[in-house]
């Protein structure tokens, strides 16, 4: 199901690149955040 | 436009996406190891996270892809325009049929901006983007 302006952005536990668990509402809590989400990173 | 080209993309346009107020998160389906490989060579100032599973794009809305959007003359144009550009894919560390989104999240957790790719070699146009941004309507 879409998200549509102005919903709540879902949260999610990811890894950074030393495979340490970011959670993504830490991150827009810091300040408006443009997210891309690929495909993969092939 | 395939996910190197659009990483490629945020790098160069970073400082005006910076001035708009926004820091750049790119979520991709993988490991960190491929996270690091990907994003050092096309994207070395963005953030960049990983999921092995594709449930934080499900989250979002980011469904798989029909075969139309695999396999389609629109795809066919971005592998090509990729090729050329040296930003071909790579080696794929997820789910090749995942449809790629871009959204724009404020300090609220509320969307404010989003983009459902059409195919898979479909992200925004990042000067529509650009322009865009005032529109999301920012609150911090």
């Amino acid at each position: 199901m879409i998200l549509h302006l102005g919903q709540p952005a879902p949260d999610a536990t990811l890894l950074d690149p030393q495979g340490q668990p970011v959670d993504l509402s830490s991150l827009w809590a810091q300040g408006p955040t443009l997210l891309t989400f690929l495909r993969h990173f092939g | 436009m395939f996910c190197r080209e659009w990483l490629a993309q945020l790098e160069l346009h970073k400082d005006a996406i910076h001035a708009a107020d926004l820091q750049i998160i790119a979520v991709g389906i993988g490991k960190p190891k491929h996270a690091v490989r990907v994003c050092g060579r096309f994207a070395p100032s963005l953030a960049c996270l990983t999921n092995e599973q594709t449930d934080t794009h499900r989250a979002y809305g980011l469904e798989q892809a029909t075969l139309g959007q695999v396999l389609s003359p629109a795809v066919a144009g971005a592998a090509i325009r990729a090729t050329l550009r040296f930003k071909m894919q790579g080696a794929t560390t997820g789910d090749p049929m995942q449809l790629p989104g871009t959204f724009i999240v404020d300090t609220l957790g509320r969307i404010r901006y989003t983009y459902y790719s059409q195919h898979v070699g479909d992200h925004p146009n990042i000067q529509t983007l650009i322009d865009q941004m005032p529109l999301a309507e920012i609150d911090n």
